[in-house]
């Protein structure tokens, strides 16, 4: 009798373990912003148009991003400060450090976007088809701040048949970073903004190192990135995709990838392929004074400042015949199924106002879409120095790419490209032929209609 | 004799028996219908949709299944997946039970050989595919070092589209031998000893001890052992994702990768279950035509 007792006991005991375990696991994993702290401000103290309008507002929202746990804290800043305009709103901060897209899809599926979150520049139109997004113009109407002083072009890529549907909350210029302890071992010339393609090219060689059948330092380093190709193509006024369809075999876009490709066959710059099946990446090639020159966004800067011990710099991307800054970003939505579309409103003004940004852009991950901010060292802080990327933001964006953004295929295409470049970055095609099958593909396949 | 069988509330205890069994397999029944069998059913339907996910879906019939047959990517997939098929699973089933061969002897440290070769088994495959990323890198890694020291030029096993899929499947093989190892191994130490006595006697040799004894009795095994295989070659995912991404160009491109690219990074989710449809009757008549000649020897 008192082991069949024992026995329900540990029944029980079991049961209620599993049903506690089970409660526990049911509890939110979003990371609710600590509304307790009692500081308040007012529009008084701040330049921030929406400050009026946020200590009227109650209610609470959702706002979901990625990106690493830095930008997490760096958010949920973003988020106590604005709580201390709008006392009365609550915010879920869903960060979500990787899958985001699929996450992020799946919520929509199940109609259960969050009020406020984050989608790629070429991605907007998927959701806008899919009429998951509010419209925008109203909001700019309300807080004109949001778009003073913003940089031309910038605003198309959240801009779908006219409407505002999207925000592109900061953006990232691509340059050439600079190992100048290198350039100094080599005896090289350090190159200006001013540089062109052809220097590039005669520097890249100049600072490449052999041992033996060995290379031990690489002139410079090549992505198979959509930033690289956008960038390359876009410096030879390429329109390598028009009318809806592929144009990588044109001649300005074959003579900008041939600029990539002529570096990997020269031998001065590694093949992606090669530097990704060691499980590596250029970025750390860089880092570890594998490669001299190295192409990227501003994103690299953080851990270039904590890694690099030896000096470094950027400088612009070097000039074809023109120049080409692609862009690249985030834009912030508000959900068409939004209940609180005047707070997500009021709070994506907060998160564009001069002191939303200043918490955002301290750690050099993007930059400011704002002309004025650009200027300011506050925002744009060095190392390295800031003309290269200041200088970028008079030639961002590209027609073609803005066009193939609005196709809500770039995804496939980025496919197609990336695996016929990467047969000729490995020397199985050559550039032309690789061109030719990328378009053909492209045409035949995604871009059909 | 109906007293003690049956319970306080009449309920006899055979009765008893049978509900206690059906509790006990109701929640793995459920979770296989809602897990399993609900998603199979539910990803044919989709496969006659056109659906981005975002949007509602829109029926098409068999143009899905149209597309796919003239899709080049897919077809260099299915010929990919073939092809690690027909390298993997014969590099790995037979190093397996060379392996098993080997340990299943009364030699000193048989734990710890047994353990040494199982331990790549539980070690993550994230961290295996890295580790063997390294050893295959043509400038720094092992691999290429150790031919050098015979004059052999430098091979890019990960970056050459002669190579890769190989590369991957030694790796593979290398990761998962100690899995099926353990299984033959059981498998020949259960074999009763008299049979090796009577062929003592009978003055046999290793070979028609391999070939009379143990392959018969382990037939089982085998089939067990090469069925799984077979279907876990043709679903081959993590380590291309995590080695090449499919690449260089498309040569390492398989049909599991390619679905997943379709499902999550294209948004076309009625296309990639046109796939799964395609995988999952490869496996099934590959898997019958396995039953029926594997059985029959194994019925022998």
């Amino acid at each position: 009798m008192k082991r069949k007792k024992l026995k329900r006991i540990l029944a029980f005991t079991m049961a209620t373990i599993m049903v506690l375990s089970a409660t526990g696991c049911s509890v939110s994993s979003g990371d609710d912003t600590d509304t307790e702290d009692n500081t308040s401000r007012s529009a008084e103290d701040t330049n921030w148009e929406g400050a009026e309008t946020a200590s009227e507002l109650s209610g609470s929202v959702t706002y979901m991003h990625s990106g690493d746990d830095y930008e997490r804290e760096m958010y949920a800043d973003v988020f106590s400060a604005y709580q201390e305009y709008a006392p009365n709103v609550e915010i879920e901060q869903m960060y979500v450090p990787s899958d985001y897209d699929t996450k992020l899809q799946t919520l929509a599926v199940a109609d259960d976007l969050p009020d406020l979150f984050w989608v790629g520049e070429s991605s907007v139109k998927t959701y806008y088809d899919a009429g998951l997004l509010s419209e925008l113009d109203s909001v700019i109407e309300e807080y004109p701040q949001l778009t003073e002083d913003i940089i031309d072009g910038v605003l198309e890529f959240g801009n779908i048949d006219g409407e505002q549907v999207a925000f592109p909350k900061d953006w990232t210029s691509y340059v050439m970073y600079l190992n100048l302890d290198l350039f100094e071992e080599a005896g090289v010339e350090v190159p200006t903004n001013d540089w062109t393609v052809e220097d590039y090219m005669e520097i890249a060689a100049e600072l490449t190192q052999t041992s033996g059948d060995r290379t031990v330092v690489y002139g410079t380093a090549i992505n198979n990135y959509r930033a690289d190709w956008i960038n390359w193509m876009g410096n030879y006024e390429a329109d390598w995709f028009t009318d809806g369809k592929s144009n990588l075999s044109s001649a300005e876009a074959l003579e900008g990838l041939s600029v990539m490709y002529d570096l990997v066959q020269a031998g001065s710059a590694p093949s992606p392929g090669s530097v990704s099946s060691t499980g590596d990446s250029e970025d750390r090639l860089f880092i570890t004074g594998q490669v001299a020159m190295y192409p990227s966004g501003r994103w690299v800067i953080t851990s270039f400042r904590e890694e690099c011990d030896f000096e470094w710099e950027a400088v612009e991307m070097p000039q074809g015949t023109t120049r080409t800054c692609p862009f690249i970003c985030s834009m912030v939505c508000i959900a068409a199924t939004s209940e609180n579309k005047d707070i997500a409103a009021n709070l994506l003004s907060f998160q564009m106002s001069d002191e939303g940004l200043l918490l955002v852009m301290d750690s050099a991950l993007s930059l400011p879409v704002y002309t004025d901010l650009l200027e300011n060292e506050d925002y744009v802080n060095s190392p390295p120095s800031a003309d290269a990327f200041i200088n970028s933001a008079e030639y961002l964006g590209n027609e073609s790419q803005l066009e193939v953004s609005q196709t809500g295929k770039w995804s496939e295409y980025s496919d197609i490209i990336s695996a016929h470049l990467s047969e000729a970055f490995e020397g199985e095609t050559t550039i032309e032929e690789a061109a030719e099958a990328i378009d053909e593909q492209a045409n035949s396949t995604v871009f059909t209609d | 004799m109906k007293a003690i069988t049956a319970s306080r509330k009449g309920m006899t205890l055979k009765r008893k028996e049978a509900i206690t069994g059906y509790v006990f397999i109701l929640f793995p029944l459920i979770s296989l219908i809602v897990l399993m069998y609900y998603p199979i059913i539910r990803s044919f339907i989709i496969s006659f949709f056109d659906w981005n996910l975002l949007q509602d879906a829109q029926f098409i019939g068999v143009e899905n299944y149209k597309t796919l047959m003239a899709d080049e990517v897919f077809q260099t997939s299915l010929i990919n997946t073939f092809k690690w098929v027909i390298i993997y699973v014969p590099m790995s089933v037979i190093t397996s039970f060379l392996l098993a061969l080997l340990l299943d002897r009364k030699i000193k440290g048989a734990g710890f050989f047994r353990t040494f070769y199982y331990l790549p088994v539980v070690c993550p495959i994230v961290c295996v595919a890295l580790l063997w990323v390294w050893i295959y890198n043509t400038d720094y890694g092992i691999l290429n070092f150790i031919l050098g020291m015979f004059g052999i030029d430098p091979v890019g096993w990960l970056t050459d589209a002669r190579y890769s899929l190989v590369a991957i499947a030694i790796m593979s093989t290398w990761k998962w031998a100690g899995y099926n190892m353990l299984i033959f191994l059981s498998a020949l130490q259960g074999i009763d000893e008299s049979f090796y006595e009577a062929a003592a006697l009978d003055g046999i040799t290793p070979w028609q001890k391999l070939r009379y004894i143990k392959l018969p009795l382990i037939m089982p095994s085998i089939y067990f052992v090469m069925l799984t295989a077979v279907i876990d070659a043709f679903q081959m995912y993590t380590e291309i994702f995590i080695m090449t991404k499919g690449g260089p160009g498309y040569s390492t491109y398989t049909v599991s990768y390619y679905l997943w690219s379709n499902a999550f990074e294209y948004n076309k989710m009625g296309y990639a279950c046109a796939m799964a449809v395609i995988l999952f009757i490869i496996i099934m008549v590959i898997t019958l035509i396995q039953n029926k000649f594997l059985n029959r020897e194994y019925d022998t």
